[in-house]
Order: C-alpha cells, then structure tokens, then sequence
C-alpha cells in the first residue's frame, strides 16, 4: 500500500533529512539576525559614534579600525550567510529529487503490478502525464514542507511575542484578524482544490485522447474525422480554460482578502493605537516600534499563507496520483527486490501434467471461463480449438498465470500455478499471442528478452573495488531513493536458460530458432542492406572482405559486360555522384557526405587549389538551369523533386534569380558564396545515372588529384573519413556494399535481382549467411517493432517465446498475419522441436487438429470436448 | 548564360526527348514535358536474349524502346514459347498491364542489344490522367486492338461454324 496522505509519504522517508533541515534552518538564523544586526552597528557606532577608541578582546582600535573591522565582519557575515543558504537550497533541492525519483519508481512498480486485466481500463497516454508531469510539484514542495512552515512560525511567534511585550492590546490588535483569516480561507481554498481536481481530471482525458488521435491518425484521416476531432478537443481546451478561469479568480480573490486584512491592521494600530497615544495610554516610542514589528510579521504570515496554498494543492494531486495506482487486486507477487534470488531454486523446473479443477474465470460480471476441467499431458502437444476466438484467450492467459482464476483451480505437478512466484512462472511458461509486443531495442535485444532476468555479471555491483566511481555514486544514489541498483549496462542475458552450455551452443540454438520460425531470409536481407552500423565482428568483415573477388566473378557470369563498377581508387566512378567521387570514402560518425564537404576547411582548401571550385561551379550553374526549366512548373510537393531534383522546391526560385544574373563568365565571376551554392549542386550529379555529359575528362582528372590530395593529407588512417580500400572492410557501408565492392551499374539496374540472388547464393555457399544474419540481429526493431514487417514481428515474439526453451509452452493464435502454407510449415516444425515436451497451441482451424495429441474445444465460455488422442478422430468426424 | 539550349552537354536528355518524341503515344507532350520524362526515368542497357520481363509477372512499369529490337513472346496451350512479334525501337511496351492492372500478359526479350527506358507505373499513370490527348491516343490504340480482335474472333467463329457444318 502507498501512504494514503504527501506528510505520510514524506515522513516515512525524509524524517532525518527533514530533521537536518530544520536544525540548519534553525541555526542560520543567529547569521542573518547579525548580517542585519552589524549594519546597525555601522551606521550606529563605527560611522556616527564619536571619535573614540574601542576595546575589542583587550585590543584598542581606533574608529577607522573598528570601522574596517566590522565592514569586514559584514562582509564575513554575507559570505558564511551565503554560502549557509546555498547549502540549504542544495540540500533542499537534492531532498526533493531524491523523493521525486523515489516516488516515481514506485509508481511504476506499481504499474509492473497491476492485475491485467486493469490494463484494458488504463490509457497509457494518461498513466505517462501521471508519473512524469504531475509529480514535478511534489519534488519542490518536499524539501519546503517541513522546514519552510518551521521557520516562517518561528519568525512569526518571535515578532509576535516583541509586539505583545510593547503592548498587549496592540499584540492583539495584530492578530485580531488572523481568526477570520483562519476561518475564511481553507473554505475559499476548499473550492479550490475541487476545481484542480476536476483540471488535472480533465488533463488527463485530454491528453487521453491526443493519445488516441495519435495512435489512430490513419483512421482519422480514412475517414475524414478531423473535424469532428478538433472540436472534441476544443470543446476538452474550452473546459479547462473555464475551470483554470475559475481558479484563477478565486484564488486571486484570496490574495485579494489577504492583502486587504494585512492593510487593515495598520488601521487599527493608526486609529486605536493613534488614540491611545493622545490619551497617553501609549508612548509615542511604543507604537512606532510596534509599527516597525508589524512591518516584519506581514511577510512570514504571507508565506505561511502561500505554503498553506501550494500543501493544498500538493496534497490534492498526490492524493489523485496515487488512487490511480492503488487498483484493487494488484499483484501481491512483486517483482523482485534487488539482489533477490529469482532464478528458479537451483534449477527449478515445472514438471507434471498441467489440471484444471472446475477453473472459471469472471471479469466485469461476465463469466469468461465456466468451470472447466482438464488435463494437459505434460510431454504432449495439445490444441485449443475455438472458433469464435473466446475463452481461448482467457484460458491461454491463465495457463500463463497471466490471469487468476476467479474460482477453482491450476496446478502443474504437484504445485498450485497461483501459488507460484514469477521468477518460476515467467522462466518455465512459455506465452506468445498475436498481441505479443517488442521493444524499441535491437532485433537480438527482443529475441533474448525471455532471457533477461537478473544481470550475469553481478559481480561488479558487489565489489565496490572494481566499479568506477560513476557506477559506485549511481549505487549509493539508487539507494538513498529506494531504486533498483542492478545495472543495465552489465549482460542480462543468461544463456543457459536457453538449454545451451556455452555460447558456441547459444549461437547454434539462435541459429536454429530463426531458421525454424523463418526469420532467417528477412534477417539476412536487412543486415546486407542495413547503412545503420551493426557491429559488423572483426572476423566476419575480414571474411566480407576475402570474399569480394569471388562474387564479382559469379555475378560477371549473369552477362558479360560490366554489371559492377569497381571502386578503383585511380579511376573516376561513372556510377558515383561527384562528392562521393571526391570524398572517395564515407565520414565518420555517419554524417551525410553533402553536409561533411560543406563543413569540412580542408576540403575547402583543396577544392580552391585545384581550381574545382569554379569548374564545379559552372557545372553547377548549367544544372540549375536545366532544373529551373525542368522543374518550375512541377508541384512543391511532388516526389519527383525529393527523387530527381538536384534543388529543393524551396530554393529553386533562388537558384533561378543566380541563373538568371549569370553573365558569359558564368560563375567565375560570381561571390564564392554563390560559388559555393552552385558547386553544391554539381556535387550530386551522377553521370552514369543522369546521363548528363557535364562530367569532361579533363574534371574527372582534377577531381581525381583532389581525391589523392585528400587522402594524402588526411592518411590512411585518419579520424574523419573510412577512404574505400579493397582490402579493408568499410563500417561507413552496408555489408552488401562491402561485399560488391563496387556500383551496380544505373545501366544495369535491371539485374538487380539477379546480383542479389547471386549474393546469397555465394554466401550460403560459404556458410556466411549465417554469420550474417546473426549480425543483423543487430539492426534496431524499432518502436514496437515497426521497422519489421507485421509477419516478421509476429514471428520474432514467436522466436522469443521459444528461445526460453520453457517447460510449458503457451501460443494463443500467434503468426495469425501468415499465409497458411507458411504457419502450417512453421507449425509442423515447432512440433518437431517440441518432441517430447509440452506444447499448448490456441487455434481457430480445425483442419490442424491431427498434429495434436489431444484437444480441448472450446465455445462460448464452455469446454465441449476434452480429448485423447483415440477420440479425436471421432471428434474430428463430428466436426 | 544559355548552357542548357546552346552547350549540348544536355545531349543525353535531349537526345532521349526527341525520341520520345516518335512514340506515337506521347508525341503530343511538348519538349519540356518529354525532357523531364527522360530525365526522371531509368535506362536500361540489356543484352542479346535478356528479359525486359516475363509472362504472369506484376507490372511495375511501362517501356519505351529507345534501340534495337524487342521479341513479344506468349505460350501455346501446351505452354510452349511462341513467338507473337517483334517491336523495333520507339515502341511502347507493357502499357495494357498497367493500365488493366493485370500482370504481364506476354514476355518480352532483347533480340541483340536494346536500350529502353523505363517509366514507373505512377509517372505513366500521371502522364494519361494529366494529357487529354495521351488520353485519347490510349483510347483509340485500345479501340483498334479491340476491333481487331473482335474481327479475329468473328473470323474464328466462322472458321467453326464451317468446320461443324462439314
């Protein structure tokens, strides 16, 4: 349970700190009573006193030494001041970040523990806002909460106490309006808080549904709602602006009443206590300094007001936040603490058939799953046919300890499933449906997420002696917050769980996995054609390399002729743009090879020696007239610009006025920054592609001595570009680039497929494939996966599902997005693979059923049939 | 500066334009039009015996042979490769496919070397829907091979009637 009240919260874990704050506070004060008090001396005595000497600890001082002495204990004072008051707001500061990390992390444990069934209730896009943006406040009130209220009564009790010495009745006379004030404003604040609570409610729903625009964009625009959608969220924004309206003039009203009462207690000291000044009741001397005492009480009482204000405005969204995250049945099962031993005791496997003893499953009042009882052969392959889907889904889940029975019962073995915790079930139960989702990792990163459990180098976080000081800083930090200090940065992934003893084995079973579920050619194809870097290995780029020369000569044997281009660093590259040309190589650091020219002084340099950037310039000026005359009259936002055009739409009236001003002596007589902007175009012209003839003998020779002027001054091995070399593997290209070596002539554009074939013909050949399709599980998933196809996605959570190597394996209509020839090869090998251990496999076509052992069909929310081997055929002939 | 009318470096693209100018189908574009054709699209060198593309395939584009000579093959009903015709240079190629959206429904081959260009499904499309005139030629190139094979097929008929009379 979460502390239902903020002080609950804040005392149960900064009652120390709070302490420290509150002592510090305390015993600054003396400093800035005596940074008030030495000015006053000053003035007083060092300035305005007579001439005379001081005796200070039996030294005699003269005026202008007293007066040094205390202007330097002034500035003594104001640098100990100082200096106090940054620790404070730093201890303040690191307080309330520490509790806002700690509360943070708590509220997504909780969200790790939420029954599953909560989440068809809980938009994300509503439960982000509520972790991130809502609890900001909390971290700057938690370091004030205690020591702020502190320290402003205690000023507040001390002027009060000087005022009621001078004069009881003036004392009185001062807080003769704090009563209505106490009364008045928590009922004026009352209302308020209703209305932050309603605004943070409201928030929440919009930002619920910019969530779904978002996600729904396309539907949106299918069916051309966006009308319809914008009023809604302006009718959301119009709700807000009322409510914010609301609580700004309220809460401007009690700022008013506030203001107002502190104005009218000068009124009373002016008349009553003028009054009884006249009537020699009161000394003149009294009342002023009563006056000048009432000056001081004004501000704390106002902070107090003002802390009072932000409590309750803390207090009404915590209390917002943390109902939302306190649903009824979250699971008592937590997910582990750090350091908690969660691998299976010892090597804890669930053996024995799974039963179901009249297991029912209810949610919202409807009863899924209706008393079912069955048993499920441990070491055999079973079916779940439904043919309208329901109750599979339930069942599966339940099978997966995903869901708890309503009633009933689950055992494996000897164990009750329920009973079971996590770290068992989520090691030993394989799950995988269609609606099984990945990360926004790499490929590999979501194929071994079944495997991530604890970090296997755990070590390090052990041995302080080992950690750098940044890890060991983290630890303590972690800790000082009630955070997990296992470090993501160590290797999760525990291949043994995988059934494999070493990772050679590892690496055969991953190998075999991909192949099993087909994921292999997708793979392959993505790692060849991949720019990103994938962390090509040593070996394997060495084995890239070797290989170049025999796959030109397997693909010169689709036709004579020149199919690749080589790049020959002696030649100018027909089937090249003229920077790659120049560049001869790829930047580092993956940046575009336009933008690296652009910014590059030497490539400036060189450019101007050799005369280029005129020359270029002119071809440059030729293609912006022949784009100007080509393009002008194409839309803005045709793909034919993003394709073929050398300018952008945007820039092309600029690049027509230059053409336009262009004189006979063309661009040698223009600006070098007009120089510079027409050579730029020049640079993406590819000869072989455009079939331009711009590219003369005598450009190719120069731009070919810039390339040798380049490389020569940068060396070999140098820090900003990888130069092509045939012996060396290039990290700048894609693996198929690496492997040609070379171009595909523009010309020959149409063997492509053939080139590609031939690729992979040459690398299964020579067992390559394989290396590589292992280094494209490298390649990033993307969001959700989205940089997959949908059917390779489905097949990837497949893989995942079965790299656990689990005692029991649960698939609910997973692949559903595959053709059937493809699934029913897919299935019949995971039957193979599964030989001898469980598989549990959800289906809707009952033309499948003979590969089982056994079947349970399902309808509605009832079990029809629960079946041997022997009786399904007689199922089968009923259906 | 009048580069791109006077230097002829543009050779290439005003080569390719002027005779893509002699196809029949896209003779009423004007120059500027046919040169940003030309330039926005891929040419292909083929050798003797390659194929542009093969029966049954999807069609994803549309060909203009700019040299050599193309053969049209189909397939008797016992599948064997039947030479239907051959097209020499400026013919257009595969515009039924993508206009019918159908796959290919014949394979075409080099005979000796051919160049061709290659207009993309879309850009095709584009160039019938924005030209009335491009248009119209496709009506009436389709309403000539309708005829003609409407006169095939009554000549067929005939052909039959005869046979079942005898």
């Amino acid at each position: 349970m979460m502390e239902k009240s903020i002080y609950k919260y804040i005392l149960s874990h900064t009652r120390k700190d709070q302490i420290w704050l509150v002592l510090m506070t305390v015993a600054s004060m003396p400093l800035v009573y005596y940074s008030l008090e030495i000015p006053k001396l000053i003035i007083n005595k060092a300035i305005g006193g007579g001439n005379i000497t001081f005796g200070i600890l039996g030294y005699e001082l003269t005026q202008i030494q007293y007066l040094l002495m205390l202007s330097c204990a002034f500035l003594a004072m104001v640098i100990i001041n100082g200096g106090m008051k940054y620790i404070i707001n730093v201890y303040r500061g690191v307080l309330g970040e520490r509790m806002l990390r700690r509360f943070r992390y708590t509220l997504y444990t909780r969200i790790l523990r939420f029954p599953l069934p909560h989440f068809k209730n809980l938009s994300a896009s509503e439960v982000i806002p509520m972790v991130t943006a809502e609890t900001e406040p909390l971290g700057g009130f938690i370091g004030d909460s205690v020591a702020l209220p502190v320290m402003q009564g205690g000023l507040l009790i001390t002027y009060l106490s000087f005022i009621f010495v001078q004069d009881f009745w003036l004392g009185l006379a001062s807080i003769a309006l704090y009563p209505p004030q106490i009364y008045l404003i928590p009922r004026l604040q009352h209302k308020v808080n209703q209305l932050s609570k309603q605004r943070v409610q409201n928030v929440r729903k919009l930002a619920d549904r910019i969530g779904e625009s978002v996600t729904g964009i396309a539907d949106i625009h299918a069916n051309d709602t966006g009308h319809f959608e914008q009023a809604d969220i302006s009718k959301r924004l119009g709700g807000i602006f009322v409510i914010r309206n609301e609580i700004y003039r309220r809460k401007f009203f009690i700022k008013f009443l506030n203001n107002f009462l502190a104005q009218l207690t000068p009124f009373f000291f002016y008349s009553i206590g003028g009054y009884l000044v006249l009537k020699n009741e009161l000394s003149l001397g009294a009342l002023v300094a009563v006056l000048a005492a009432y000056k001081d009480i004004s501000p704390p009482w106002k902070e107090l007001l003002k802390f009072y204000q932000i409590t309750e405005d803390v207090k009404v969204k915590y209390a917002q936040i943390i109902e939302q995250f306190d649903p009824p049945g979250v699971t008592a099962d937590a997910p582990p603490k750090d350091g908690e031993e969660t691998q299976p005791d010892g090597e804890r496997r669930l053996s024995g058939n799974i039963r179901a003893n009249r297991l029912s499953y209810v949610e919202e009042a409807a009863t899924r799953v209706d008393e079912f009882n069955f048993e499920i052969d441990s070491e055999r392959h079973s079916v779940i046919l439904s043919k309208d889907g329901t109750a599979a889904d339930e069942l599966t889940q339940l099978l997966a300890r995903l869901l708890s029975p309503s009633s009933g019962s689950l055992s494996v073995g000897a164990d009750d499933l329920h009973a079971l915790p996590e770290a068992v079930t989520g090691q030993r139960i394989g799950y995988c449906s269609a609606a099984s989702r990945l990360f926004n990792a790499s490929i590999g990163d979501n194929l071994y997420y079944g495997l991530k459990h604890q970090p296997q180098a755990q070590a390090d976080a052990a041995d302080a002696d080992t950690t750098d000081d940044a890890r060991r800083a983290f630890i303590k930090e972690s800790l000082a917050s009630g955070n997990s200090t296992q470090d993501i940065a160590a290797d999760w992934v525990d291949i043994r769980l995988s059934g494999a003893g070493d990772p050679a084995e590892f690496r055969q079973i991953v190998l075999d996995i991909i192949e099993c579920v087909e994921l292999d050619d997708e793979l392959l194809t993505l790692a060849l054609r991949t720019t990103e870097d994938i962390d090509i290995p040593e070996q394997l780029a060495e084995q890239i390399v070797t290989l170049r020369d025999q796959l030109i000569e397997q693909i010169n044997q689709i036709e004579a002729g020149a199919i690749i281009e080589p790049l020959d660093p002696e030649q100018y590259i027909h089937n090249l743009t003229v920077e790659e040309n120049l560049l001869f190589g790829t930047p580092r650091g993956r940046m575009p090879v336009a933008d690296f020219l652009a910014a590059n002084p030497l490539v400036k340099q060189i450019l101007d020696t050799t005369g280029l950037r005129r020359e270029l310039g002119d071809i440059g000026l030729e293609l912006a007239g022949l784009m100007v005359e080509l393009f002008s009259d194409v839309p803005d936002d045709s793909e034919l610009f993003d394709q073929f055009s050398f300018i952008k739409a945007a820039e092309l009236p600029d690049y027509q006025r230059l053409v336009a001003a262009a004189g006979a002596d063309g661009a040698a007589a223009m600006t070098p920054q007009q120089q510079a902007k027409l050579s730029a175009v020049s640079f993406k012209l590819c000869p072989a592609r455009h079939r331009l003839d711009l590219i003369t003998p005598t450009i190719q020779e120069k731009v070919l001595s810039a390339r040798k002027m380049l490389m020569e001054e940068l060396g070999r091995d140098n820090d900003q570009i990888r130069f092509f070399d045939r012996n060396q593997y290039n990290h700048g290209m894609s693996v198929q680039e690496n492997l040609l070596f070379g171009r595909i002539a523009y010309a020959k554009g149409h063997l492509q497929p053939r080139v590609t074939e031939t690729i992979r013909d040459t690398l299964k050949s020579t067992g390559l494939n394989q290396e590589i399709v292992l280094a494209g599980l490298n390649c990033p998933a993307g969001a959700g996966g989205s940089k997959l196809a949908p059917n390779a996605q489905q097949k990837l959570t497949l893989a995942r599902t079965l790299l656990k190597n689990p005692d029991i394996l649960i698939i609910n209509n997973a692949l559903s997005g595959l053709d059937s020839k493809s699934f029913s090869r897919i299935l019949d090998r995971i039957i193979a693979l599964r030989g001898g251990r469980n598989l549990t496999w959800a289906l809707n076509d009952a033309a499948l059923l003979p590969r089982f052992d056994q079947a349970l069909i399902v309808e509605k929310n009832k079990l029809l049939h629960n079946d041997s081997p022997e009786a399904l055929s007689k199922v089968l002939e009923n259906l | 500066m009048t580069g791109i009318f006077s230097g002829g470096f543009a050779v290439a693209v005003d080569k390719e334009a002027l005779q893509l100018k002699q196809v029949p189908l896209l003779s009423s574009l004007d120059g500027k039009q046919l040169k940003l054709l030309a330039f926005t699209c891929d040419v292909f060198d083929y050798a003797d015996q390659d194929y542009l593309f093969h029966q049954g395939e999807a069609s994803d584009c549309v060909y203009v042979i700019l040299k050599g000579v193309v053969e049209i093959i189909g397939s008797d009903p016992d599948g064997q490769a039947v030479l239907l015709a051959t097209s020499p240079a400026n013919s257009l190629i595969g515009e039924m496919a993508v206009l019918s959206g159908a796959g290919r429904t014949a394979s075409v081959k080099a005979r000796g070397a051919v160049t061709a260009l290659n207009i993309p499904n879309q850009r095709f499309l584009e160039l019938v829907t924005g030209n009335p005139p491009v248009a119209l030629h496709v009506l009436q190139t389709l309403s000539a091979k309708l005829a003609e094979t409407s006169r095939h097929a009554a000549d067929l008929q005939t052909r039959l009637d005869r046979l079942a009379d005898e």
